[in-house]
């Protein structure tokens, strides 16, 4: 590589394909302008990633042109070219968000855009006069763009790392106040003094964080080479490995609350909630293929049976202990999904989701409407719905409701994991691969789909027993489709079929943008393009199962085996 | 009825829109036979096998199973009565392992429920247990013993095929459909496909309704031959019969007019080959 840096760098660096490096320059720059233009930067800027250095909002900036840089350079164009091109398309990125600073005053931008104002423009400027904030920017453009060419360059093995690393020096940032929650007044508190101050990482603190990061992730990246060359070797091993993912993810889901105090209770009993009704729609959408959008509608039947039967409002009929209305409430979404089941025994796919979340739809409007009011509140909803207790030792505080949920769905994971393997579980295998086929072979479709429903239900309507306990209250508000949606999404971006990814998938897609509250107006943003994201890199989800693998990897052409005619050729 | 047929049509017809896809189809099935369907393209013969099989509900027209009226009936119950098929284009479940496979087959004949697999009872293990050592001893049967654990889809072509009579076999039919079994093969597959054929009707005692495109099989292996074309019944009777038919050449050689003579002898010939 050397010999070709000393060669010709005249002749290489005229090589660019200048068309390509200035198109990937002003499309990576116009990314950047949106970002200002919708405010997500300005808000970004209010946030540390380490004091005084670093916010997360030149950080976003940082990685766009560096996206520019690494997309601009061509590994088949030797090092030099694709130095030059990074270089030029980064700067062109950072000239173009620059520009956008310079014209907001003049053209009086924040008519338009009302997140354009002064305040963005001096940031965009770094602070500094007009024209050597522009220089400045450019400057930083070309250096994030070299950077990203020279990554292009880095084998696998190193790249990850870094990637890992930085990664993590950004969590370490983002995070601040958790961590530092988590790590004082403990053992840890020389630790915090380290790397952190007040308001996050201090530069040194980052650099060791990034460098420990850095370590960490270079073993393990060069430890699961190596398993996965032995796996390779003995087919069939990885189902050893995901029970050892299954437990770390376990560990990690029962130590977090000790350390992170009632907040982050808060939000892993929300996330664990989710977990729970994951693992239901897994067994409707992952192992049986009935893609089901209503599903918030057995979740909302569980919250209302359980405040129906437990509360100290006068809309309740009785008043039971939680433990006995709970099973009464499970059992009341069991028959709520078997009832939903009928009617749509006969649709599939696409209308599938059409025809629920009609249904879903219909218990909302149902439990808000005039005729369900003397019964369910109407939109008041019902309220003091006590909390449970275990032998006299109430279970009041997130923290203990969470462990209550983790127990519940490990409960479900067992079931879900039973099934999986059973008769039942291959029936459903046999409905989603091939329904005409799994019919020929005497399985009753009916019965298999209803009891999918059922006990799919049955997972939801324990979750809303648990959230009408959690909020001591149920409204017809918290049923909206959004969450139908939201626990789709969770079980796709895990991993269809797989009961690690729903776990991963409820972290991601439920836990994260709660700690990122102040970013709430972006959540949905975040949202779509992180699923765009999967979509395109990764179909199978972080944490897939095999059987899901094998079929994207399938449809898209990527057997392993050379040309076998596959089975559906025709 | 006597006593010894196993499957019986009436007058079966099935119309698609204005086509009529079958028009008063009379079959007689007699049990633990070889019977070929043949026909030349279009001619009904899937389209009879989907009928049977209660995989489309026929139009009009009465099919009697091991005594039961079926026409009308859910295709699953058909299989439970006792009729398996194949497909023309193979339709295993591909991203499961060889005995995932024969084990879905298996479905009927197991008895473990899902609360009991939930609590993961004894009895289901012990019906779990009895049902992998049924589906290894299909794989053995169809000689694929030592590839339970491939993936379908990883297999190869002809495995594929004996693999989903495996999995046809494994809800222990008393008729087998086999539509097109020796489609892709090359001839050496094909003749291994007739022993295994016949194979699986002495062994395992299970009467074969058969769609076949190449004489060669047809006459060498079957009992009694049915010839569709346009959906309706031309011919019927032993092989042999079949084979000279005027009525049976001409459906698959066209009336003749367009053809030369020296073509159409050739033809002639590779028919009674």
């Amino acid at each position: 590589m050397s010999i070709a840096i000393l060669k010709a760098p005249s002749v290489s660096v005229a090589s660019v394909d200048v068309a390509r490096t200035l198109r990937m320059g002003l499309l990576l720059g116009g990314v950047g302008v949106y970002l200002a233009a919708v405010g997500i930067l300005a808000m970004f800027n209010e946030r540390w990633i380490i004091v005084g250095l670093l916010t997360l909002g030149y950080g976003v900036l940082g990685l766009v042109y560096l996206v520019a840089g690494m997309i601009s350079a061509r590994r088949g164009a030797g090092l030099m070219t694709a130095l030059a091109s990074g270089i030029l398309s980064g700067a062109i990125a950072g000239l173009t968000v620059s520009v956008l600073g310079l014209v907001i005053g003049p053209f009086s931008l924040q008519s338009v855009f009302t997140q354009l104002n002064g305040k963005l423009a001096d940031s965009l400027a770094l602070g500094l006069a007009p024209l050597s904030g522009l220089l400045v920017m450019l400057g930083i453009g070309a250096v994030c763009g070299a950077i990203g060419a020279i990554l292009r360059f880095t084998p696998l093995t190193v790249r990850r790392p870094l990637v890992i690393a930085a990664l993590v020096t950004v969590t370490a940032g983002l995070f601040q106040e958790l961590i530092q929650i988590m790590l004082q007044d403990g053992p840890l508190t020389p630790v915090q003094d380290l790397i952190y101050e007040w308001e996050g990482l201090t530069a040194q603190g980052a650099a060791i964080v990034f460098v420990v990061a850095f370590i960490l992730a270079l073993i393990g990246v060069q430890i699961s080479r190596r398993r996965a060359r032995a796996a390779a070797a003995k087919a069939n091993a990885d189902s050893g490995q995901s029970l050892t993912k299954m437990g770390m993810i376990f560990l990690v889901l029962v130590l977090l609350p000790l350390m992170g105090g009632n907040y982050i209770g808060q939000v892993l009993l929300l996330v664990g909630l989710y977990i729970l009704m994951g693992m239901g729609l897994n067994l409707e959408v992952g192992l049986a293929g009935l893609l089901d959008l209503g599903f918030v509608g057995f979740f909302a039947v569980g919250a209302y049976v359980t405040a129906l039967l437990t509360a100290n409002h006068p809309m309740a009929i009785l008043h039971l202990n939680f433990w006995v209305a709970m099973p009464i409430a499970v059992l009341a979404s069991v028959v709520v999904g078997v009832l939903f089941g009928i009617p749509v025994l006969g649709v599939r796919g696409d209308y599938l989701a059409v025809a629920t979340m009609g249904l879903g739809e219909i218990v909302r409007v149902l439990v808000v409407s005039d005729a369900a009011k003397p019964l369910l509140g109407g939109p008041l909803g019902i309220t003091q719905v006590p909390k449970p207790a275990i032998f006299g030792y109430g279970l009041t505080t997130p923290i203990q409701l969470y462990y209550l949920t983790l127990v519940a769905s490990l409960v479900a994971g067992l079931i879900a994991w039973r099934l999986e393997g059973s008769r039942l579980g291959r029936a459903w295998m046999a409905l989603r691969d091939d329904e005409d086929v799994a019919a020929a072979l005497g399985i009753d479709r009916i019965e298999c789909k209803l009891l999918a429903y059922g006990l799919g239900a049955a997972f939801a309507g324990l979750a809303g027993s648990i959230f009408a306990v959690m909020l001591a209250s149920v409204y017809p508000s918290s049923f909206q489709l959004v969450v139908s949606i939201n626990v789709l999404a969770l079980i796709i971006v895990g991993g269809m079929g797989s009961l690690p990814g729903v776990a991963i998938g409820s972290l991601v897609l439920i836990g994260l943008p709660e700690l990122l509250r102040e970013f709430g107006e972006y959540r949905y943003l975040f949202y779509g393009v992180a699923l765009i994201f999967m979509m395109q890199f990764r179909p199978e989800g972080l944490m897939p199962s095999k059987v899901r693998k094998r079929e994207l990897h399938a449809a898209m052409g990527e057997t392993s085996e050379p040309a076998v005619p596959t089975a559906r050729a025709a | 009825m006597a006593h010894d047929t196993i499957l019986l049509t009436n007058k079966v017809c099935c119309n698609f829109g204005g086509l009529k896809a079958l028009s008063d189809l009379d079959l007689e099935i007699i049990e633990n036979s070889i019977h070929s369907l043949i026909g030349p393209n279009g001619a009904g013969k899937t389209t009879a096998f989907n009928v049977i099989s209660q995989n489309i509900k026929p139009t009009s027209g009465e099919i009697w199973f091991r005594g039961a009226r079926i026409d009308g009936v859910k295709p699953h119950q058909v299989a439970e009565i006792g009729m398996s098929r194949t497909y023309q284009n193979i339709r295993l479940f591909a991203n499961v392992t060889a005995i995932e496979n024969i084990l879905v087959g298996m479905h009927l004949h197991l008895r473990s429920t899902w609360w009991g697999s939930i609590f993961n009872t004894p009895a289901t293990r012990a019906d779990e247990k009895r049902a992998h050592d049924e589906a290894l001893r299909l794989l053995e049967f169809v000689d694929l013993k030592g590839r339970g654990d491939i993936i379908a889809r990883n297999l190869p072509y002809g495995d594929q095929r004996r693999l989903e009579i495996a999995r046809a076999l494994a809800a222990q039919p008393k008729l087998l459909l086999l539509d097109e079994p020796t489609a892709g093969m090359n001839p050496h597959e094909i003749s291994d496909m007739m022993d295994f054929i016949r194979k699986v009707r002495d062994e395992v005692g299970v009467t074969i309704l058969l769609i076949e495109h190449q004489m060669r099989i047809v006459m060498a292996l079957s009992d009694k031959v049915t010839v569709l074309d346009h959906g309706q019944k031309i011919a019927e009777g032993l092989p042999k019969e079949v084979q000279g038919n005027p009525a049976v050449i001409e459906a698959y050689l066209g009336s003749g007019k367009l053809v030369p003579k020296k073509a159409r002898d050739a033809a002639r010939a590779t028919l009674n080959a």
